[in-house]
């Protein structure tokens, strides 16, 4: 089974051929935004963290910038920072250049102001534009895969039908070599017994019971009950009605292969198979996440029909619930929901899928795409000071 | 007193919508689905009415059930009686505990079943 992509300096694939503008923090995000209005090819990738945190939480504000900026679906990145940040441009940038992709930075307090640094980031922007579009597609193994498998607007369709349909996906990807990354902490409470049975060692099932534990534990000291917020409003509408429910449902979009490791908010995998990612499952911090753990491509099974995108990763939307196919056309990119007919097994189901992974990785733009749906928004665990 | 306003809130149906040819096709249906066959609860295919007879899929094999009220698509009944502080058992595995009796054909939901996780409310 052959893809097709752009082979990166570091042997990586990108499935797609972005160059980005980086905010390195949140208020050089006028500077970037001025810059992509000059050159709306450019992919701009904006955001609220990068200063004025603390600890772990400005450490995987960090891991999840340089994720991005290393995603292989980046050709070349230039990074914006003020100067006066806690995660720099200049670091960002030493960190996304071990990857030996084209990576330069502005720090604009610096460079004079903005009046100064846009003519100097219009620069460096005309030559990446030109270097990526000269570069051209090339075959590739499904071993050049990372994919992604986040799930959302969830509802008792997704438990029965969309996650295990990708739950066949994401073996048939590892079995050919690939990684598959899989997360949303707060969707394994109740399922982590199930999952823990696959980690590769006691290290790896440790480290997933420690996550699980800490997630509960933070509901707990919030004295809040966690239902109302996962399971949101939507997913008790569509028929879930406990966290246990909906992570025992979750939890099949992963597949059934051997768990290899526990990844960081926005870490990369460092060998092949399924990992597990740590982190919300509030969509926008789950897909960046997801990106900044270097998949080129996620797929998100919905139940009610979620219309969210990435801005790095091409996302494709799978649906279980007849009604969101038929209500939800602009948003659903495969209706698998011939399973709850009984008119089509898991199987079938997930070759659907597969087919349509193999043409979205060669170039074909899936509904969020299109629409240009997705932000950038890197989960946040600390107080911002 | 809480959790009731907060189950009131939380159960009201936005995002199903049921438009008038979706509504057409599944009335001649009318299946359910039981996961796994330690289950207590099965997951409607369709909407019912009270005294609708289901054709409940547990497996291989097939069974009927009368509900007694009306559920929506996708929203789970009792397949047999679950007692107050019962569990309730979802893909073979405990999903949570019944806070009242529910009867056979009864819709097990956010009003009659609470977590037993992720609980900060009882911490």
């Amino acid at each position: 089974m052959k893809l097709s992509g752009y082979v990166r300096p570091d042997g990586s694939v990108g499935f797609r051929n972005h160059v980005a503008i980086l905010s390195s923090v949140g208020c050089a995000n006028d500077v970037s935004q001025k810059l992509a209005h000059m050159y709306p090819n450019a992919l701009l990738l904006t955001h609220r963290q990068g200063c004025a945190q603390l600890g772990d939480d400005k450490e995987q504000s960090a891991r999840a910038l340089m994720g991005i900026g290393k995603n292989p679906n980046i050709a070349a990145v230039l990074v914006i920072g003020m100067g006066c940040e806690s995660i720099t441009a200049e670091y960002l940038t030493e960190e996304i250049s071990k990857t030996k992709k084209p990576v330069e930075y502005l720090m604009v307090l610096e460079e004079g102001g903005l009046m100064a640094a846009l003519p100097k980031g219009a620069r460096f922007l005309e030559q990446m534009i030109s270097g990526a579009s000269q570069m051209t597609r090339v075959s590739c193994g499904l071993d050049a895969l990372t994919l992604g498998v986040k799930c959302g607007l969830t509802d008792t369709t997704s438990g029965i039908a969309s996650n295990p349909a990708i739950g066949v996906v994401a073996d048939m990807i590892i079995e050919s070599g690939g990684t598959v990354v899989f997360g949303e902490t707060p969707e394994v409470i109740g399922a982590e017994h199930i999952l823990a049975k696959r980690a590769a060692t006691p290290g790896v099932e440790q480290d997933l019971y420690r996550v699980v534990k800490e997630c509960e534990e933070r509901v707990k000291a919030s004295g809040m009950d966690i239902r109302g917020a996962n399971p949101a409003p939507g997913n008790i509408a569509g028929g879930i009605t406990t966290i246990e429910e909906k992570s025992l449902g979750a939890i099949k979009k992963g597949g059934g292969k051997t768990l290899q490791g526990v990844l960081g908010y926005g870490e990369i995998p460092k060998g092949k198979g399924l990992y597990f990612m740590d982190g919300p499952g509030r969509t926008p911090e789950a897909l960046t996440g997801l990106s900044g753990a270097g998949a080129q491509i996620i797929i998100f099974p919905t139940g009610g029909g979620s219309p969210a995108g990435s801005l790095i990763s091409p996302v494709i939307k799978v649906t279980g619930n007849p009604r969101t196919a038929q209500r939800l056309k602009d948003h659903i990119d495969i209706d698998v929901s011939r399973i709850i007919k009984g008119e089509s097994t898991l199987e079938e189901a997930g070759e659907s899928v597969f087919q349509e992974l193999l043409n979205v990785a060669s170039g074909k733009a899936t509904k969020s795409e299109r629409l240009s749906y997705g932000m950038i928004s890197i989960w946040n665990i600390g107080p911002h000071m | 007193m809480r959790s009731r306003c907060l189950s009131r809130s939380m159960a009201r149906p936005f995002s199903v919508q049921t438009n008038d040819i979706n509504k057409r096709e599944e009335s001649k249906m009318k299946k359910a689905i039981v996961i796994d066959l330690k289950d207590n609860v099965a997951t409607l295919l369709a909407d019912v009415d009270a005294n609708d007879v289901v054709h409940v899929m547990m497996g291989d094999k097939t069974n009927e059930t009368k509900v007694q009220e009306s559920i929506q698509f996708g929203h789970k009944f009792a397949m047999k009686t679950i007692n107050k502080g019962q569990n309730v058992v979802k893909y073979g595995e405990v999903i949570g505990q019944a806070t009242q009796d529910i009867g056979e054909g009864q819709h097990v939901h956010v009003h009659n079943v609470e977590s037993l996780r992720g609980r900060g409310d009882l911490a």
